[in-house]
């Protein structure tokens, strides 16, 4: 799955060999392995867990979805305008995520970036803060802050700035402030990192040839943290195509995601078949974006930042 | 290609940055003419990389000033100062090849399409890498992506070129090729040049005038020759050649040390009269005779009894560790013909040298020591 993206090499993940002085179109040399071949056993845990966790299960889901009662079960998405709808609410909310938790993490990372080490720790523990708690208090937290009585729009109201509440969840906000949320980390920390790879001198040598602080940035720094930038959204992106609790809580039931519409399927119409079928549908869904992510940056890139 | 030339004047007078540890800058002053090749040498933290980052405006001045053909440069931003500078890791952009590297300082200056293009290809040809425009950083190796360092600090004609011990990176074999290749570059287009090294080597190699850097302070300021010939202090002489170095009290002109009195040249200022002081000597100058053979030194030169410690052989001469009564060492270079054999470890020498060849300076490091 490595190889995927190795098609399309971008300029900017050469980022990182800019100090080797070998050159760099040649493949990084194979890691080298330690021991001998006892130690290749220790990988059996792990891959006997996932066949029997995670392929077993996937391959019967796949089957249910043709057999239970038959393939026709994929045409709910063309009889059933719910479902097409659903497609696209679920593209929507995952861009709208990606966007948003974009446009908070760069600067974020920035200020992580430019700060000492002790400040840059406290940044990055206040990012994984949100890891530490459950995301259902987490959510359900966001709904004390968000509903129609809730402290946002009881302080507006006696504040005396509106005079009906908001509308801030059940819908697509409520959505995106929460996903963004509790994503964040998944979009700051390859941003960091790719931001920390890049050589203190860079900025001062722009800075030397001529250029303002503005076009610096714009010309080198911006362009040296793409890789960063295209694995978090690409993260973050796919994970926003499969999340439950977070619209299941501040969503508005009227305009589900497809993975509340699978619990739907499995849980109240207890249709096995067309669950399936909607889960191999946001797995395909997944997968083509991840495939189009590779063409940018290489898979192993996305998976660890860029390292 | 010399509608401007890169032979801009430099003058910093009386520039003082502190820095809270100690890689600040004290009171430094300096007159760099046009076309000049000024090397700043000195161990590191000793403020000379202070000093081009202040020249370049990377950092701003305490107090003093900088001008540039008689510019004040104070509260002129690093983008405006038309300065040239190449770092020690090259800082060249990972994501842009070598001809767009070069050409990002024309970009910033609006110079577009065929005029862009063609001093491009004059700066790649200048470096002998015309044909490794396309390539990226990461596909040049270490001297070349130094030379596109160089190539992009001068297309776009900076009245200077500061370099930031741009051989640092380099294996001894490159980095000698590339001091030539340098000072070639910068002659060529009469370049004035701030040169940063900690490398004696390299500043005795490559400088028309070096500044030694101690402690943020420049301690002698001049041409290799003079460094090397008449060191002003103590320090200078340690830090540029090898030197041996003999401790004693000055008085009516010569050192006092061990038993005999030593006459020397004095460097600069002759030590005061009772103060404590030191006869540097350069071991090519210091002759070794046996005891027996004292009467074979020439008449007026100093002459020091010691005993043969250890022969090394260097290849291109032989070194003689001698030591005195006192146990300072006194190191001999010698022709790999001397025969050693009245000389073997043990033997009792006489070490003598003409007083023309050996420089007294002040002993600050005693006086510092007396004073506390």
């Amino acid at each position: 799955m490595a190889e995927l993206g190795e098609v399309d090499m971008s300029g900017a993940t050469n980022a990182t060999n800019a100090t080797a002085t070998t050159t760099g179109a040649a493949a990084a040399p194979a890691r080298r392995r330690p021991g001998g071949t006892g130690w290749n056993l220790l990988v059996w845990p792990a891959l006997v867990f996932l066949a029997v966790l995670f392929l077993l299960p996937f391959f019967q889901t796949a089957l249910r979805s043709v057999t239970d009662p038959g393939p026709a079960n994929y045409a709910i998405f063309w009889t059933d305008p719910v479902y097409a709808r659903s497609l696209v609410t679920t593209f929507l909310t995952a861009l709208v995520v990606t966007v948003s938790a974009l446009l908070i993490a760069y600067p974020y990372a920035y200020l992580m970036y430019r700060s000492t080490p002790v400040m840059a720790g406290v940044l990055t523990l206040l990012v994984i803060l949100p890891f530490f708690t459950s995301l259902l208090v987490r959510t359900y937290a966001w709904t004390v802050w968000l509903q129609q009585t809730g402290v946002i729009n009881s302080a507006l109201l006696d504040l005396g700035v509106i005079d009906a509440p908001l509308p801030l969840m059940r819908n697509l906000l409520g959505v995106a402030i929460g996903m963004t949320h509790s994503l964040l980390p998944f979009m700051v920390f390859p941003i960091y990192a790719s931001m920390r790879r890049i050589s203190p001198a860079l900025v001062p040598a722009a800075r030397s040839l001529g250029a303002t602080g503005a076009f610096a940035f714009r010309t080198v720094f911006l362009p040296l943290t793409a890789p960063g930038v295209i694995s978090g959204s690409l993260i973050v992106f796919v994970m926003s195509l499969g999340y439950y609790v977070t619209p299941a809580l501040l969503g508005s039931p009227n305009n589900a995601m497809l993975s509340e519409l699978i619990v739907n399927q499995v849980e109240q119409q207890v249709e096995f078949g067309i669950g399936s079928a909607i889960g191999i549908v946001l797995l395909a869904l997944t997968l083509v974006f991840l495939f189009l992510g590779t063409r940018v940056v290489r898979f192993k890139d996305i998976v660890t930042g860029g390292r | 290609m010399t509608e401007k030339t890169l032979g801009g004047e430099l003058s910093l007078t009386d520039v003082r940055r502190s820095y809270g540890g100690q890689r600040g800058v004290d009171s430094v002053s300096l007159d760099v003419r046009s076309g000049e090749f000024l090397t700043m040498l000195g161990p590191s933290g000793s403020g000379k990389t202070t000093t081009l980052n202040l020249i370049a405006g990377f950092l701003d001045t305490d107090s003093g000033s900088i001008t540039l053909d008689g510019r004040e440069l104070a509260g002129i931003p690093a983008h405006r100062r038309e300065l040239g500078v190449v770092f020690q890791q090259y800082a060249l952009f990972p994501h842009m090849t070598a001809a767009q590297n070069i050409a990002y300082p024309l970009r910033v200056r609006g110079v577009k399409g065929a005029e862009q293009r063609r001093l491009v290809a004059e700066a790649l040809d200048l470096v002998h890498l015309a044909e490794y425009g396309d390539r990226t950083p990461a596909q040049l190796s270490g001297g070349q992506q130094q030379r596109v360092a160089l190539a992009r600090a001068i297309v776009f004609r900076p009245r200077l070129l500061l370099m930031d011990e741009p051989l640092g990176a380099l294996d001894k074999k490159l980095r000698e090729a590339m001091q030539i290749e340098i000072t070639r570059i910068c002659r060529e287009l009469g370049a004035t040049v701030i040169y940063v090294t900690h490398d004696q080597e390299e500043a005795l190699a490559m400088s028309d005038r070096i500044a030694i850097y101690n402690a943020g302070r420049i301690e002698q300021l001049g041409t290799a020759e003079e460094l090397y010939e008449r060191p002003a202090s103590l320090f200078v002489a340690d830090f540029v050649g090898e030197s041996t170095v003999l401790h004693g009290t000055y008085s009516a002109g010569a050192l006092a040390f061990g038993g005999a009195r030593l006459t020397a040249a004095a460097a600069g200022t002759a030590p005061a009269d009772g103060t404590a002081a030191a006869l540097v000597l350069r071991p090519e100058n210091v002759a070794v005779y046996p005891a027996s053979a004292e009467g074979d030194v020439p008449e007026g030169h100093n002459r020091v009894r010691a005993t043969v410690e250890e022969w090394i052989y260097l290849g291109v001469a032989k070194k003689c560790l001698l030591a005195c009564s006192d146990g300072t060492v006194v190191t001999a270079r010698t022709a790999t013909t001397v025969d050693e054999g009245p000389l073997g470890p043990g033997a009792e020498a006489v070490v003598a040298w003409d007083p023309e060849k050996s420089v007294v300076v002040p002993d600050h490091r005693e006086t510092a020591a007396a004073n506390q």
